[in-house]
This record gives structure tokens, sequence and C-alpha cells, in this order.
């Protein structure tokens, strides 16, 4: 029996009379306007909001004998600030003296302009959007006899403050790490980036949840039809909750079937900064820390902004080291087997003895006891992560030891291979981007099944496999493996190297094709003459 | 699989190679009457 | 429209002409004095493909296959096209039975053959189905990277100590006639001729006149090679082991000894055998299916890819019983009865005509 619920396949629309009347009565009710009268507008909104038991209905009586009401949802608004800038103001005599001789129709228009004390403030007619308004955190007052209502900005939440980003932390740079608060987010943002042609277009996602989200680029610098694009794919998506960033992730990019990422997330409102800088434009979704950054090349996910913020030559050894590192994180350990598996006569004779004495007492061939001991590391790290902070540690580092030593000791798997494997794990680390992190972690496996199978020869078809895979992958229309790929000599010292601050004039083409220049020329500092 | 001689086969390429060349002449002309059937196509 | 940069070009054909003469050696028939022959097949080599450089120009922007129907019409113009890509078929099937000898000799001697194609093939589809784009853009990568690690084997080599400079003496020693004999037909046409292949992909470069250009001085950047290659082999194994070797380049990295500690590379450089023979292969299918595509009006390259793919496989297995005749066939009989009329025969044939045609087109407008 399938699941019939709304949105499944399956689901029918029930065609009993019921809920054929409730259903688009809610509709119409939604579509409607204000009538007027607040006795039957209150009825309808105490309708909409049945079984809401947070949401609070104030009446109030204004100048005389004109009945007001005021709808708020608890939790979501500054109750203090109701009380003291709208409740206060509006209940106080000189409030009654203004407004007594008003006519009905400029009494809203009155109220908003001289007497509320609210920073901003909306108008409305239509009982769905002030129904949403409200749910938002806005404050609604509903006047006797007026079509309109106003909406007075009164959000506050609860929300974390400001803290270093757990997921990349850096030796040098800013601690400030995004929170759930979208609007904190932009504030980040516009910290560092003070000018008016940087833009944040707000667009909203999601039927039930209603996210916010709220694009940055530069304008100038971003492809405009790079923005549309952007823009166009969120728009397409229609879901009814959007709780994170991923859901976006996985809705507007360009190839779903691959497990290398093609946008970037991160939580550091520097990184953001730097690639809108470069053309690229950011996704800030509320309720999530991680920011999405669009589109983005395999390049960008290996570097760390701090590289960025140490000197040029300790940046570019870091540069190499992590390239190395990420190589060997996908590759040692299939080497591994394949060269004690196929083709021993590689190893200097004294390695090849001390490898075959240690591998004597293991029973499995190399590639089951690769394949057991990956595992296990991989299973201890997935563990790790939710273990209770105090425990973790201490688990982690004690369990990875005594596993290790006790199955070498045990004759389970080779003292070599321990070594290979903590290797490899302490190397799948180095990715400042989790998300190209995992892909390699994954794509280990397979690798070690073919090195297994066929030696150095499957190693290097599987190699070429994974080049030609990466070759054709494209991010938002930008070419994955840019600046390598279609060949830009001058951005390889972005990528090779880290060349230092000022011989970075140009931007990556691909993205900033529009406005290329970063920097003025001859900015490489010199040493001061010496006088006399 | 060692006896049979292909016309492709290097067996066939050393002791008869002129029939190997009229195997791809022969090849070029079958395939063309697949152009020819579907020229309309074009 | 896909479009190819020079420098995607230049790599592509590079290694497109290194082929198998990484592990085979080149022109080895000549001894000791092979790199002379490299030299003088390298001159030979780009007056060829400076012919067929001149055949695009003239034909102005169609590919290789589009050539004859163009200029001999529907009836005498189709066979002829289809004939290249019989060529291009046989010479893909060829390549796939050499691998099949070398891997099983060399690299994995106790894994079954099939199994081991058929992983190669299934890369090679994959690469298809990714479009000709991609395989150029990874030749762009992979040639710096490939051109690192092979100086790094020289240096190896050098600091092995086992190079003597004295094999390569006396020059010439038997005489000029075996230098000749061995640059024609064989040397030119092994890798230069081959090079006609790529009159299918020409179309598809950003500026046709320096793609001209650039196919021509490839040639001379992997004369260069080649020659450095001989001149490796000679003085380290010596010309009788050279001539007789099947596999020089295995022999001869086999020697590298630094330290007592980097021994036995042979494995990696068939490594660089892998990586040039899979850009033959994907370069010799991609012509087989944009000659299909184009001579057999069908829009959808996947349905051409796996059977050709298939087909090719088939045919590369049952090609040769064991290596002696393969190389028999391929250096032999291969070259007078199937290269010299289609590799050089038909597009000398083909310039007149070209250049009447052209003539007119020009008169025309």
């Amino acid at each position: 029996m399938p699941l019939r619920f709304k949105g499944s396949r399956d689901w029918k629309p029930d065609k009993s009379k019921d809920a054929a009347a409730a259903a688009p009565a809610q509709e119409e009710a939604d579509g409607q306007a204000l009538s007027g009268d607040l006795a039957s507008d209150l009825a309808t909104f105490k309708s909409c909001f049945d079984r809401l038991s947070d949401m609070v209905f104030r009446e109030i009586r204004l100048a005389g004998p004109r009945k007001a009401a005021l709808i708020y949802l608890d939790g979501m608004c500054d109750v203090g600030r109701i009380d003291t800038d709208i409740l206060k103001a509006l209940l106080q005599e000189s409030t009654g003296q203004a407004l007594k001789d008003a006519p009905v129709d400029a009494m809203l228009g009155r109220i908003d302009e001289q007497i509320v004390h609210a920073a901003q403030t909306t108008k409305d007619r239509l009982i769905g959007s002030i129904a949403d308004h409200i749910l938002g955190g806005k404050t609604a007052l509903l006047l006797d006899g007026v079509k309109e209502a106003l909406l007075i900005g009164t959000q506050k939440w609860e929300s974390r403050s400001i803290d270093e980003s757990p997921s990349e932390p850096v030796i040098r740079g800013p601690r400030d790490g995004f929170t759930e608060n979208i609007r904190t987010n932009t504030s980040l943002i516009r910290r560092r980036l003070k000018d008016k042609n940087v833009k944040m277009e707000a667009m909203q996602t999601g039927r039930i949840s209603k996210t916010q989200i709220v694009l940055v680029y530069v304008e100038g610098i971003a492809d405009p039809k790079l923005v549309d694009e952007v823009k166009a794919r969120i728009k397409r998506v229609d879901i009814d909750a959007v709780l994170e960033s991923g859901y976006l992730e996985e809705l507007i990019e360009d190839s779903p079937l691959t497990i290398f990422p093609q946008i970037m997330n991160t939580e550091r409102p520097d990184r953001v900064a730097g690639l809108v800088l470069e053309g690229k434009v950011g996704i800030l979704v509320d309720n999530t820390p991680f920011a999405l950054v669009v589109p983005v090349t395999m390049f960008d996910l290996l570097e760390a902004s701090e590289d960025y913020y140490q000197r040029f030559i300790p940046s570019t050894v870091t540069r190499w080291l992590r390239l190395w590192l990420a190589f060997s994180a996908l590759v040692f350990p299939s080497l591994y087997i394949a060269i004690t598996a196929f083709h021993q006569e590689m190893l200097p004779t004294s390695l090849l003895l001390s490898i075959a004495a240690s591998r004597e007492a293991v029973p499995f061939p190399a590639i089951v006891e690769a394949f057991l001991m990956e595992l296990a590391f991989e299973g201890l790290r997935e563990a790790g992560v939710r273990l209770p902070r105090p425990v973790g540690q201490a688990v982690s580092i004690v369990g990875a030891l005594v596993i290790g030593q006790a199955a070498v000791q045990a004759g389970i798997v080779s003292a070599t291979l321990v070594i290979v494997v903590s290797f490899t794990g302490i190397a799948s680390f180095i990715f400042p981007a989790y998300s190209l992190g995992v892909a390699v972690r994954l794509l280990r496996f397979p690798l070690m099944i073919i090195a297994g199978t066929m030696g150095l020869y499957g190693i290097l078809l599987a190699l070429l496999a994974l080049l030609i895979h990466l070759a054709g992958l494209r991010s938002f229309g930008v070419p994955y493996l840019s600046p390598v790929s279609p060949l830009r000599a001058s951005e390889l010292k972005d990528v090779l190297i880290r060349a230092p601050w000022w011989a970075m004039w140009w931007r990556p083409m691909e993205t900033a094709r529009m406005n290329p220049n970063r920097m003025k020329r001859g900015l490489r500092p010199r040493k001061p003459e010496r006088k006399g | 699989m060692k006896d049979v001689l292909w016309p492709w086969g290097a067996q066939m390429f050393v002791h008869y190679p002129w029939v190997v060349s009229m195997a791809f002449g022969a090849a070029a002309l079958l395939l063309s009457c697949l152009t020819w059937i579907r020229w309309n196509k074009k | 429209m896909t479009k190819i940069s020079l420098y995607q070009l230049f790599c592509g054909i590079l290694f497109f002409q290194q082929g198998t003469t990484i592990i085979f050696g080149f022109s080895s028939g000549a001894g000791r004095d092979a790199w002379i022959c490299t030299l003088l097949s390298t001159a030979f080599g780009a007056c060829l493909v400076y012919l067929f450089t001149v055949l695009m120009r003239l034909q102005d922007g169609l590919m290789l296959t589009e050539w004859f129907p163009a200029l001999f019409g529907r009836y005498v113009g189709v066979p002829i096209a289809w004939l290249y890509f019989v060529l291009f078929f046989y010479d893909a099937s060829r390549i796939i039975a050499d691998l099949k000898f070398t891997i099983n000799m060399i690299m994995l001697p106790d894994t079954p053959e099939w199994a081991v194609l058929a992983m190669f093939m299934l890369v090679a589809v994959y690469m298809l189905f990714n479009g000709i784009e991609v395989l150029f853009r990874i030749a762009g990568i992979l040639v710096p990277i490939v051109t690192a690690l092979y100086a790094l084997q020289i240096i190896l080599l050098l600091s092995s100590g086992t190079m003597h400079a004295d094999f390569l003496l006396p020059v010439a020693g038997e005489g000029w006639a075996r230098i000749w004999r061995n640059v024609w037909p064989l040397s030119v046409m092994q890798s230069f001729g081959e090079t006609l292949l790529f009159a299918m992909f020409w179309p598809l470069v950003v500026n046709r006149r320096k793609a001209a250009k650039v196919s021509v001085s490839v040639v001379f950047c992997s004369g260069l090679f080649l020659t450095v290659l001989n001149l490796l082999i000679i003085t380290t194994l010596g010309e009788g082991v050279y001539k007789r070797s099947i596999y020089p380049t295995i022999s001869m990295l086999r020697l590298i000894s630094v330290g007592d500690f980097i021994e036995n590379l042979d494995a990696l450089g068939l490594m660089f055998f892998i990586v040039t023979t899979f850009f033959k292969l994907s370069f010799y299918m991609f012509g087989c299916v944009f000659a299909f595509r184009q001579l057999a009006f069908v829009k959808n390259d996947r349905r051409i890819i796996v059977p050709l793919a298939a087909v090719s496989y088939c045919v590369g297995i049952t090609m040769s019983n064991d290596i002696v005749e393969h190389i028999q066939s391929g250096f032999e009989e291969l070259q007078y009865y199937v290269w010299i009329p289609l590799m050089i025969g038909i597009p000398v044939l083909l310039l007149p005509f070209a250049w009447k045609k052209s003539k007119k087109l020009k008169e025309g407008t």
C-alpha cells in the first residue's frame, strides 16, 4: 500500500465533500482582503491561526470609540518593544487627542507616520501575506473600519553569538564565523565589503519553511549571466522546506551524480568575501551558518583562506604539501597493495625484506588487510564525530593505538600497513573543504580494489578515468579544472604557488572577465632610500 | 582461435597481404552502401 | 561548438606521435645509428605533415572524411572516405593487439589478457562518451607532468652510470644504406604519417592557420624526444641488444640503480607507455566515431561508440597469435599494402584536385 501524503507521487486529492469544503476555503481566505470590520477580521485570523498557541491577540481602544487590535507571535517578537514603542505610544493621552478628529481613512497613515516608534513598517491588505508577516515576527495592527493593516517590524529571536567556526579553524585570520541568523551573516559580510556595488538580493524558498536566502555579489565584477542563472535555478526549486544550505546545494548543482562537490560551502565570512570579490556569487541561507559560493573549481576547494594571510613562501610550500598529501590520501594504500602484490621488484631489497617479514604472520592477502584497516579507521573517525566532547579525544587516540597495536600483535594486519593507513588517515584531513575530502576518501576504496586486481596498471587506468571525469565536470559553466585545464598561465600563479599579493593583479578570468583588474601595478615594496 | 585465418589477422597479412588490402576495399564499399541508403537522411 | 586551443593541439599530437615508440623503440633496425635515422625521419615527417596541412587549408574547414565526398562526389568520394574509417579502425585494433602482448609479458603476467584489455577499453569508452574536448584537455594537463617524469628518468639513468658514449661509435659505420633503409618507409610512416588522423580534428581548433604551424612544429618536438630516447637506449644498451630486443626501453629502465635503493623502475616506463597508448587509441577511436557519424548520418554518438569499441576489441584480440608475427606484419606488409597508399598515395593524388577546386572557388567569389 503506497504511502499517500501530500507530495508523494501517489497522492490524490481526497474527493469527499468535507475535505473539498475545507481546502478551498483556506485558499480563498489567503487571497482575501481585509474587510474593514474588526470583529470579522479578527475572527478570520483566529480561525487561520487556529491552535497556534503562541499567537497573541491584544485588543485595544484608541481615541474613544475606535477599536483596534494587535496580533503578534510570541517568541518571534521583541515583546518589550511592543510594550514601550507600540502599546504605550498608542494608548497615551496625547495620541488620543491627535487621533480624535482624524478621518478614518487617514488614521492608519497618521499612526504610522506620527505615533508608532518603530524603525520598519509596511502596510498590507491581503490576509494571506499579513499572516506570513506575522509568522515572520512582525506585529500587525488592525483598525476597525480600515481595510489595511499596519505591519511593524519587531522581529527578535534568540541566536548563537558569533564564534569561531568549528569546522574551519585557522592560525592566522579572523575568528568570526557565520551564525544561524541571516541578518547577522549579511552584516558580517557588509563589515568587510562596504561598497554600494556589493549587492544582496533576497529570495525565499520552501513552501512551509519560507526560508530567506540572500545572494551576495559585486555588480561590475560578477557576470550578470551567472547571477541570473543562479537566481533562475533557485527559483526553480519547489520544495516544502529548505532546512540547510545542503538541500539547496543538491538542487541547483550542475552534475548531481558525481561525488565531487561543485559548490563550496563555508562558515567563514572572509572566505565568502574573498570569493565574491573574484566575481563569484555567495548564497546565504537562513538558519544555517554554512554559506554557499558558486561557481567553484577544484583548486578553489583546495585552498584555505589562511594561505592568503601568511607570507607567500611558507604558503607556497604549504600548498605543495597539501597537494602531495591530497594525492597520497587517494593513492597511498592502493600503491602499497599494488607494489606488495604485483611489483615487489620495485622496492629496495632491505625494505622488501622487512615488509615481507612483517607480513609473514598475516593470513590475508594485502588487499584484504588494507580494506579491513581502512574500514576500521573510517568507522573510528565517523564514530568520533558523535562522541561527547570530553570522552572523544581520549577514546579515539587510545582506540586507534590499541586497535592498531593489538591487531599487529594478533597477526591480523602487518605493522607496515598500520603506518600506511595512519598516514593516509592524517593526509585525508588536509582538505580545507570537507566535501572534497569526503569525495577523495571514498574514492580510495574502489581504487584499492582495482589495485588489488590489476596492480599499477589498474591504478593508472583508474586515475586516468578519474582525470577524464574531472576534466569534464563543470560548475555553473566553469570547467572544474580551471585554470589548469583550459590553460590560463597567468592564473597558475595562484594554483601552483601562492604568488605574493603585489603580483596578483588579475582576477580569475572565468568569473571576472568583466573587470579583471584587482590592483595597481608596481605595488611591490621597495627598500626606502637611504638619506645622507 | 589460433588456427583461424582472420582477414585482418597477422597470419593473413604475412602470407597473403593483397587479401587484406582487398578486405579493406570491400569493407569500404560495403559501408558505402550504408551511406547511399541513408543519403536522404542528410 | 567545441573549441580546442593551440596548446592542447600541440599536446595531443605530441602524445599521439610518441605512441608506442616509447616501448618498442624507433627505427631500431638501424642499430647504433638509429638516432640519425630519427633525425632524418623527422625531417621527412615534417614535410609529410606539411602536405597534410596544405590539404587541410585548401579544403577550408572540412575534416578528412569530408574531403572526398566534397571533391569527388557521392559515388567515388564516399567509398574513399570509408576507406579511411576502416584504416582508423584497423589501427585502433592494432594498438589493442600491441597492448595485449606488452602488458601480458611485462606487467601482469598472470592476469587474463581479455580482462586487462577490457579494462583499458572501458576507460577508452568512458573517454569517448565525454567528448573530444576532454581528451585534448587531459593531454594539456598530462604533458607537463609526463615530461617532468621523463626528465627525472633521464637524470636517474645518468646517475646510474650505465651510459657509455662510445656505444655510438663508429657513427654510420655500417654505411648509410642501413640508415636509409630504416628511414623509409617505416620510421616516417609510423609516427608522422599517422598524423593524418588529425585532419579529422583540425576543423575544431581555434585558429586554423596557426593550427597548421603548430602541427608541423610538434613534429620537430616529437622528433627531439625520440632522438633523445634513441640516444639513451643506444648508449645504455649498445647496438646488439637494441636491434634484437622487442622492448628495449624496458631493458634500459631495468638498468637504473641509484644508490642501491631506486631500482627496477621498468614498471614506471610502462606508465608512460600506457598513457601515450591510451591517447593514441582514443584519438583513433574518435576518428572512427566522427567518420561514422558523418558518413552514416548518425546523430547520437553513443549509439556508435559502444558497438565500435566492442568490435574493435574483438578484432584486436584476434589479430595476432604472438608478438613476432604481429611486429612483422606491422613493419613490412602493413606499410606497403595499406599505409603508403592511404597515407601518402591518396593525399598526394588529392593535391591537384583540391588545388583546382579551391582556385575555382576563389575565382567564383
